[in-house]
C-alpha cells in the first residue's frame, strides 16, 4: 500500500461517513467527541505515512521536535484529505503555536476546517481548585463542537461511549500485563495500540483481544526487566532489538500507551464530572505540571513494583518536558542501582538505528551480567 | 555609534542594580522570606509582606550571558546530564546552582524558600522550576494562564485572580506574615508610574533619526524585571525617558547617519549587544523597536500601554499578566507588530529565530511570510541564542542583516 495514502484510506474506511476531528497533543476527550457522532483520532504517529517535511519546513523550524512537524505536515502538505476539525488543547510551548499555522490563510488545510479548543488547568490542583474551570471549559466545547459539526450531545450515549472507552483501557492493560509477563512481545503490543488511534472504539477492542489471545502461556524464562519510558515508543527495529538482546519490557512510562490507558474513571453521563476526574488522576505525565510530585513518585513505584533492573529513556528530540526530567530521574534510579539507558529519537532516526543497537547489546551485558 | 562611556541613566542603572543585588542578598541572610519567579509573575504580590524578597533566575540569566559567562553557566548543567538544547536561561541557571553562584557577577541568588513559575510565557519554565523543587524540597507553585489566540477572556482573568489570591494565602501559611493590601497597592502604582515613563521613553524611537536603539530597551528593561513595584524602577524609567528626550532636543544620535530603521522580534542577544549595535551603526542601521520590550505594560494584539483606571490592583495586575509576547498567538503578535511597523516607520525587520526559545520562534517562518507579503515591509531570519553565544555565528548573522540591509535599499529604488 502507498504509505502516503495510508492513514486517508484508514480513516475514511472506519469513520462511515462521520466528521473527522484530528486532536492534538497526547489526551483529548475522545468519549466525548465520539459520542457525539465524530470520528476522532489523536495526530501522532504520523511518521510513516507523511514522507517528507517539504511543507513543515516552510512553516515550522528544525528544532522542533518531530512530531509536531510531522503533524504541521501532515495537515498542510496537501497530500491528505484533512479532516473536517482540529481540535487541540493548551500543550507544550511549540503545539501551542501550531493551530494558527495549520489555520494559515492559502494554506492547503483551507479555512473550513472546524478548529476546537479547550484549556486543560495546569495550577497545581492541591493550591487552586481548577474543577469549574475545566467543567466549564467542557460545557463550551460542547457547545461549540454542537455548532460546528451540526451533532447533538446525549448523556445517555456519552456514558455508553464511556463505558467502551472503559474496556478498551482495560484490555490495553490485560495486553500490558501479558508483555510483561513475558507472553506476548512489546513490540507487537505497542504496533497494536499505535496503530488504534485510527481506529474506532470497537475495533480498537477486537485487535487488542486478537492480540491477548496471541499471547503464548505457560512460564517464561525470567529475563532481565526493563521499563521503557518516553513520549512514543521507539521505533520497531529498536524495540525488536531490545527483546533479541534478551530484555523484557516488564513496564513502560510512554505517553502514548501507558500514561494513555492506565487510569479509568468511573463512568458517569456527566462529562464535566467524567473528565475532572480523568484529567486530575491520570497518570502522571511530565506534559501534566500539576502532576509533577506524582510523576516521580509514581514513576519510581513503576520501576520497583516492576521488578526492573533497568530504565531506557527514549527521548523525543527536542522535548523539553522529556528533556528536564531526564537528569534527575537519573539520579534517582541510579541510588536505587537501576542502570539506565538514555536513547535520543529525531526526525531522521531511522537512518542510524545500527548505533542504536550496539548501544542496546551493550545494555543488556551489562544487565545479564 | 553605540555609547563607550555610560550616560547618566546608564550609570543610575548600574547603581540600582548593584544595590538591588547586595540587598537581596543582605535581607535573605537577615532571614526574609525569598521567593524565585518567572519573570511574569506579578512580583508586586511581594511588596504587600514585610519581608519577602524575590529573585528573578531569568533574569539573572540574562546578565550571566551579557556579562560573556553564559556558555560557561551552560556547560556546568550540560555536565550534569541537561541537554544543550534546553533553553540556556535555565542551563545557565541550573548551572549556577551547581557552584552556588561561583562565576555568577551577583554571587548568585540566594536559595529559594518558595519557587513560584507560570506556563504563560513558556511551559517549560515550570518543568525547569520542578529541576530546582526535586532537588532542594522547595516548594513550587506553578500559576497557569492560559494562552491567548484572543485577548483575554473574563473566564481566565476570574481564574488568573483566584491564582493570584491563592498564591497570597500560600506566601502567608509559608512565611507566617500578612498580606498588607494596601502596601501591594502602593506597589502596583510604582510599576504602573514606571510602565508610563517606560513607553515615554520608548516613544521617543518614533523620531527620525532615532535618539534610541532597542539595544537601550534590552539593557534597561532589567529594573522591571528585579526592582519591580518600587519607586526605585519608577524613578529610574523616568530618568532614562528624560534622558531619551534631552538627546533628542540635542541632536545627540545613536546612529547619526541613519539610514534603515529596524525592528527585532525575539529575546535581546545578550552576548552580543555591543558587538552587534556598534556593527550595525557601520552600517548606518538601527534597531529602533523590539518586540521583547515594546511589550512591556502592554496587553494582547498592540503595544500601546495598557490603559489601567487606577482602581483594582488584582485587575490589573491580573489583566497585564500576558504582556510579553510568547503568551500570544500568531495573529495578536501580528497585529503589535504592524501597529509597532508604522508608528517607528520600520523599513525592515529581523526575526532572530532562537533555539533556545521555541515559544518565541515557532510562527515566526509565519509571521516573516505575512509581514513581507501583506505588509510590504522586507524581513530576514537569522539564527541567534539569546544566551548560549555556541550557537550563533555573526559571520551567518551578518550576512542575512547585509543582504536585508540591500533589500530595503532596492525596495526604495523601485
Ligand atoms: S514530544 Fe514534547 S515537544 Fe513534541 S509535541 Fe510532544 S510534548 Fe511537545
Ligand atoms: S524558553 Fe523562552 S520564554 Fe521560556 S524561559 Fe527560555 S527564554 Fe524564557
Amino acid at each position: 500500500m502507498d504509505p502516503t495514502s495510508n492513514i486517508d484510506l484508514i480513516l475514511n474506511q472506519n469513520s462511515g461517513g462521520r466528521p473527522i476531528i484530528g486532536c492534538f497533543p497526547l489526551y483529548p476527550p475522545l468519549e466525548l467527541f465520539s459520542s457525539m457522532g465524530l470520528y476522532p483520532f489523536v495526530m501522532w504517529n504520523l511518521k510513516s505515512s507523511i514522507g517528507d517535511l517539504t511543507e513543515s519546513d516552510k512553516h515550522i523550524q528544525s528544532y522542533a521536535c518531530a512530531i509536531a512537524r510531522e503533524l504541521v505536515q501532515y495537515v498542510l502538505s496537501g497530500s491528505f484529505s484533512n479532516p473536517d476539525g482540529i481540535f487541540f488543547y493548551n500543550a507544550c510551548d511549540t503545539l501551542r503555536n501550531t493551530p494558527e499555522i495549520l489555520k494559515s490563510p492559502g494554506s492547503a488545510s483551507g479555512s473550513d476546517m472546524a478548529m476546537l479548543q479547550m484549556h486543560l488547568p495546569q495550577v497545581n490542583r492541591f493550591q487552586t481548585n481548577a474543577d469549574d474551570y475545566l467543567k466549564n471549559e467542557i460545557e463550551e466545547l460542547i457547545i461549540a463542537t454542537e455548532k460546528a459539526f451540526n451533532v447533538k450531545f446525549d448523556p445517555c450515549r456519552f456514558e455508553q461511549t464511556v463505558l467502551q472507552y472503559s474496556d478498551l483501557r482495560e484490555y490495553c492493560q490485560q495486553a500490558e500485563t501479558k508483555v510483561a509477563e513475558g507472553a506476548l512481545s512489546f513490540e507487537s503490543f505497542a504496533e497494536v495500540v499505535m496503530a488504534n488511534y485510527l481506529l474506532p472504539p470497537e475495533l480498537q477492542i477486537e485487535k487488542l483481544i486478537d492480540l491477548i489471545r496471541q499471547s503464548k502461556s505457560g512460564s517464561f524464562r525470567k529475563s532481565p526487566g526493563v521499563v521503557v519510558s518516553g513520549i512514543m515508543p521507539p521505533p520497531g527495529k529498536v524495540i525488536r532489538a531490545i527483546e533479541a538482546s534478551g530484555l523484557r519490557i516488564v513496564s513502560n512510562d510512554i505517553a502514548a500507551l501507558k500514561r494513555s490507558y492506565a487510569y479509568n474513571p468511573k463512568p458517569t453521563g456527566d462529562p464535566g464530572t467524567y473528565y475532572t476526574d480523568l484529567y486530575n488522576n491520570r497518570f502522571p505525565c511530565t506534559t501534566l505540571l500539576y502532576k509533577s510530585d506524582q510523576r516521580l513518585d509514581m514513576f519510581l513505584d513503576l520501576v520497583e513494583t516492576s521488578e526492573a533492573s533497568g530504565v531506557i529513556f527514549c527521548g523525543e528530540k527536542y522535548c523539553e518536558y522529556e528533556y528536564f526530567e531526564f537528569p534527575h530521574l537519573e539520579k534517582r534510579l541510579k541510588e536505587k542501582g537501576v542502570a539506565i539507558l538514555n536513547m535520543e529519537f529525531s526526525i531522521d532516526d531511522v537512518d542510524n538505528i545500527g548505533a542504536y543497537i550496539t548501544r542496546i547489546e551493550a545494555f543488556a551485558e551489562l544487565l545479564n551480567s | 555609534m553605540a555609547q563607550s562611556t555610560k550616560s547618566r541613566a546608564g550609570r543610575h542603572l548600574s547603581q540600582i542594580m548593584t544595590d538591588g543585588y547586595m540587598e537581596l542578598h543582605t535581607r535573605a541572610s537577615q532571614g526574609a522570606f525569598c521567593v524565585w519567579i518567572a519573570i511574569n509573575v506579578p512580583a508586586e504580590i511581594f511588596a504587600g509582606f514585610e519581608n519577602v524578597i524575590y529573585a528573578v533566575p531569568e533574569s539573572h540569566s540574562a546578565m550571566c550571558a551579557g556579562k560573556g559567562i553564559g556558555a560557561v553557566m551552560c556547560e556546568k548543567a550540560e555536565k550534569l546530564g541537561y541537554s544543550m538544547d534546553l533553553c540556556s536561561y535555565a542551563r545557565i541557571d541550573i548551572g549556577n546552582t551547581t557552584d552556588n553562584g561561583k562565576d555568577s557577577p551577583t554571587f548568585g541568588l540566594p536559595k529559594p524558600d518558595l519557587l513560584v513559575s507560570n506556563n504563560n510565557n513558556c511551559a517549560l519554565l515550570a518543568k525547569w522550576f520542578d529541576v530546582h523543587h526535586r532537588e532542594w524540597s522547595v516548594p513550587h507553585n506553578v500559576m497557569d494562564i492560559p494562552f491567548c489566540y484572543t485577548p483575554q477572556q473574563e473566564k481566565d482573568h476570574r481564574y488568573i485572580i483566584s491564582q493570584i489570591k491563592d498564591l497570597i494565602k500560600l506566601i502567608e501559611r509559608l512565611s507566617g506574615q500578612e498580606f498588607d493590601a494596601e502596601r501591594f497597592n502602593t506597589a502596583v502604582h510604582h510599576s504602573w508610574r514606571g510602565l508610563k515613563e517606560w513607553k515615554r521613553f520608548l516613544h521617543c524611537a518614533r523620531q527620525c533619526p532615532s535618539p534610541i536603539t532597542a539595544f537601550d530597551s534590552f539593557v534597561h528593561m532589567a529594573p522591571f524585571l528585579t526592582l519591580r513595584g518600587t519607586p526605585v524602577m519608577a524613578d529610574h524609567f523616568k530618568l532614562l525617558a528624560d534622558e531619551a528626550e534631552d538627546k533628542s532636543a540635542t541632536g545627540q544620535l545613536p546612529v547619526p547617519g541613519e539610514k534603515f530603521r529596524l525592528f527585532w522580534d525575539n529575546i535581546a542577544p545578550w552576548h552580543q549587544l555591543r558587538k552587534m549595535s556598534k556593527r550595525l551603526a557601520e552600517l548606518d542601521a538601527n534597531i529602533v523597536g523590539a518586540s521583547y520590550t515594546s511589550c512591556m505594560g502592554t496587553v494582547e494584539g498592540s503595544f500601546a500601554l495598557y490603559d489601567w483606571d487606577e482602581k483594582d490592583p488584582f485587575d490589573y495586575i491580573a489583566r497585564t499578566m500576558n504582556a510579553y509576547m510568547c503568551p500570544h498567538g500568531l495573529e495578536l503578535r501580528h497585529s503589535s507588530m504592524k501597529e509597532a511597523i508604522s508608528e517607528l516607520t520600520i523599513d525592515g525587520i529581523i526575526f532572530a529565530s532562537n533555539r533556545s526559545c521555541k515559544p518565541y520562534s515557532i510562527t515566526q517562518m509565519d509571521q516573516q511570510k505575512r509581514i513581507s507579503e501583506h505588509l510590504g515591509i522586507p524581513a530576514t531570519m537569522i539564527e541567534v541564542d539569546h544566551a548560549d553565544v555556541r550557537k550563533y555565528s555573526e559571520a551567518n548573522a551578518f550576512l542575512r542583516i547585509e543582504a536585508l540591509l540591500e533589500t530595503i535599499e532596492a525596495h526604495r529604488k523601485n
